[in-house]
């Protein structure tokens, strides 16, 4: 009798949990789409310019997203740009190289990188800056290469996991048959090893390429602003969609302006979303491909 | 092996170097910025006094403070929910139902935090201040509740994979005992993955601790140690944030090197717990 | 049905992901003694025994149709009819595996296990019927001083033993046993077959193995799927 309470009371309890759940997740998404959905139009992102001269950078948009949402393409651009090469070589070491207590530290290291709060990092690029403009460069300023530096370093550990556990999850009869044919490791690795991860890895730079247009706590720190167009060069400041979002929450004028911060918020939300579900089908892609295989 | 093979192990080896170097960078470089600090004893006073500029008091023990119970807040209002639903995803109602909410679960992850503090900051915030009847709504309760949102579908996740990491012979045994689903989950599943579950724990701890958005947004931002759920408070992420703006030389400015040393010392404690945890789990396993 | 019966199977056929690998068979199992179940693999030998306890309904793409009454002591139960209750069945239908599959727990709560998922509280009866489970299988003398040990350093031979005591603890009327002996050592194997030959006086055992000698030395009857 006592064991049937208990039963029903894991179940129920369960059942309550993933409703409350889903029940949250709905409130915030109906939320944004009832307060966004009617500010989500031409004019939200082009203003009063006209898209065509906008896109083509003929006449500068003043009161639309789009230096906002040129502002945090280009910075993934160039943080995943950055990221990428040492991220992909770190992961290979780790799977393929690193051993034993070597591995061990490495590992370490980038649990702790991963785990360092975005807004330390945004807080030493800052002071690098900051350090280099006193001692060195003088006109070195926080702008769009500071903050794509540093975002790449909160990235780093993503795209070195993703990479390293792609590589480490491939089947050992996979490894063995380059070998048997003749290969040297180096060829196994480039030829065969890394073609076949290759799903796998883009699943993490997908990821990083979303926590770089989600994140705000780095940049408000490294060179964003309200307001400066879109960036002459990598070294001017720059606009992104998720600080207009935390600028338009406590500074917002009229409802107009506090309904662009909602269209924005969207916007964001839709472009995340996107992202998500391109890593989600292509990881699952990846599984699948070596489910058949086995 | 071939000079080629040594030059790409090296190069390979060099990424992981740089890699693993900035992480230690990143704390030498607050160290040595922040060394004034030290050498002028001023270091425990700082721990342990509270906030007040114009009396040239710079202390951070309100910061670490709110800091602490925030995240500690939120980690308690999120571990019911998620531990329910990792059982519902994993164990109670594996099928397409499970299924459903694990993928919706997955979705959650990629929401942008600014997101949730704005939803906070419009949509939570009024609702706590027309409940409790106090101030703006924008207090501790308010942000551990979002930062409870922002937390549990890691924390899902990550319970859930402890959950499926029990070996499928432990499972067919209680199958073939004649063992519910329940007294599977209770009796084998939750014993045998309880360093999955805590080191879920800590690391979501550890994000909760390390949000900057969420607290600048919605926890009130005043300098004063919290004493009630309702009061508004100034972590130490957001301290970071407001302190920006200061002089680059001053005392002021120097403090925030505290705090980055401070957030990046809870980050290596959990960090270092989670390993720990896991290597345990690897050697169970071999 | 007749009263000598304890086990009919018609029409049963068997499906993984639209392969046959059971072919609507119709068989009867005789009440108490032991029937050996031969042939070569992949000819379904494990997944008979599975539509005896229910234990392949988890696997994904299985799909299986056919009739299986067994006859338990209270009645004759058809035991696909929705009313009956998985855990019921299998306390009734007990198993062993092929390799050994302690839980992650002591001996002594490994043994215990299925009468705590019976909500069964007594200590002292627990105790009891622990150390009758164990004595059954040969292993209380070896095991009496560490019962407080985990269960998986136990050598490969007690282990099984142990897995046949957590599965006759409950005292089960069918005993479905998938090759319990292959991964073991001489001494265990000759322990386990007179452990057999003991239990099949009242009770009913359907055994998969590929010895024939082993077959010849404790089975009653023969069944052979090819």
């Amino acid at each position: 009798m006592r064991s049937q309470r208990l039963e029903f009371a894991v179940t129920l309890f369960s059942w309550i949990s993933a409703l409350v759940f889903l029940g949250i997740m709905t409130t915030l998404l109906t939320y944004l789409l009832i307060k966004g959905a009617p500010y989500l139009t031409l004019a939200l992102i082009f203003g009063t310019t006209s898209p065509l001269d906008g896109l083509l950078l003929k006449q500068p948009v003043l009161n639309g997203l789009f230096p906002a949402i040129a502002g945090t393409l280009l910075l993934v651009f160039f943080s995943v740009l950055i990221a990428l090469p040492a991220g992909l070589s770190a992961g290979i070491y780790l799977a393929e190289y690193a051993k034993g207590s070597v591995k061990g530290f490495f590992s370490l290291m980038f649990d702790l990188l991963a785990g360092i709060p975005s807004i330390v990092v945004g807080l030493f690029g800052f002071s690098v800056t900051i350090f280099l403009h006193q001692r060195f460069f003088g006109n070195l300023y926080p702008c769009l290469l500071i903050s794509s530096v540093s975002l790449a370093f909160l990235v780093l550990p993503c795209l070195i996991r993703t990479t390293q556990t792609a590589l480490e999850s491939l089947p050992l009869s996979l490894r063995q048959t380059g070998l048997a044919l003749g290969a040297t490791p180096l060829q196994n690795l480039f030829r065969v090893l890394l073609p076949r991860a290759l799903s796998g890895i883009m699943t993490g730079v997908i990821l990083a390429i979303g926590r770089c247009a989600e994140d705000t706590a780095v940049i408000m720190l490294t060179g964003v602003v309200v307001s400066s167009g879109i960036p002459k060069s990598v070294f001017s400041n720059y606009e992104a969609l998720p600080f207009y979002i935390y600028y338009i929450s406590s500074e917002y004028r009229d409802r107009a302006e506090l309904g662009t911060g909602y269209g924005a918020a969207l916007l964001l939300l839709g472009i995340c979303g996107l992202l998500y579900f391109a890593a989600f089908s292509i990881n699952r892609r990846f599984k699948n491909a070596f489910r058949k295989r086995v | 092996m071939s000079l080629r093979a040594v030059i790409v192990k090296n190069i390979l080896f060099f990424s992981a170097f740089i890699s693993a170097a900035v992480t230690l960078g990143i704390f030498v470089f607050m160290a040595v910025l922040g060394l004034p600090l030290f050498r002028e004893g001023l270091f425990l006073d700082m721990l342990s006094q509270p906030w007040m500029p114009h009396k040239n008091s710079y202390g951070i023990r309100p910061m670490i403070l709110s800091t602490l119970s925030l995240s500690f807040l939120s980690v308690l209002i999120a571990f019911p929910l998620s531990l329910g639903c990792a059982a519902f995803v994993s164990v109670i109602s594996p099928g397409k139902a499970g299924r459903f909410v694990k993928s919706m679960v997955g979705l959650m992850t990629g929401v942008p935090t600014v997101i949730y503090g704005f939803i906070g900051v419009f949509l939570l915030a009024p609702l706590v201040r027309d409940i409790s009847g106090r101030g703006s709504g924008m207090c501790i309760l308010t942000a551990a509740i979002l930062l409870a949102i922002l937390v549990s579908p890691t924390m899902i996740l990550l319970f859930s994979s402890a959950f499926e990491t029990i070996p499928e012979g432990y499972l067919r045994a209680v199958d073939a005992l004649g063992g519910s689903t329940v007294q599977k989950f209770i009796y084998v599943i939750l014993p045998h993955s309880w360093k999955g579950v805590l080191a879920g724990v800590t690391l979501s701890l550890g994000r909760a601790i390390g949000d900057t958005m969420i607290a600048l947004m919605v926890a009130g931002n005043a300098v004063a140690s919290p004493a009630s759920l309702f009061d508004p408070a100034r972590p130490l992420t957001s301290h970071i944030a407001h302190l920006i703006a200061a002089d680059f030389n001053s005392l002021e400015f120097k403090v925030l090197f505290l705090c980055g040393m401070a957030l990046y010392l809870f980050t290596l404690l959990s960090a270092g717990l989670v390993n720990i945890l896991s290597s345990g789990k690897k050697k169970e396993a071999l | 049905m007749e009263p000598s019966v304890k086990i009919s199977i018609r029409e049963l056929s068997f499906f993984y992901h639209r392969t046959q690998v059971i072919d609507s068979l119709t068989c009867r199992f005789r009440e108490n003694g032991i029937t050996a179940i031969t042939g070569p693999s992949g000819k379904g030998k494990t997944t008979l025994l599975m539509t005896l306890n229910r234990l392949w309904e988890d696997t994904p793409g299985a799909v299986m149709t056919g009739e299986i009454l067994i006859r338990f002591k209270e009645r004759v139960t058809n035991i696909y009819d929705p009313r009956v209750s998985l855990p019921w069945l299998r306390k009734k239908v007990g198993m062993v595996f092929q390799t050994p599959n302690p839980l992650p727990m002591s001996i002594y709560k490994n043994t215990a296990f299925p009468l705590m998922l019976a909500g069964i509280k007594e200590k002292p009866v627990i105790e009891e019927r622990v150390r009758q489970a164990l004595e059954m299988t040969f292993l209380w003398d070896e095991v009496k001083s560490r019962l407080n040990r985990d269960a998986r350093t136990l050598s490969g031979g007690q282990q099984q033993r142990l897995c046949m005591a957590r599965a006759l603890v409950l005292d089960p009327e069918v005993l479905l046993l998938d090759e319990p002996t292959s991964s073991l050592d001489p001494r265990s194997l000759s322990m386990i077959e007179a452990l057999l030959t003991h239990l099949k006086k009242d009770r009913t055992i359907i055994m998969v193995s590929h010895y024939l000698d082993q077959v010849k030395r404790i089975a009653d009857q023969m069944m052979a799927l090819s």
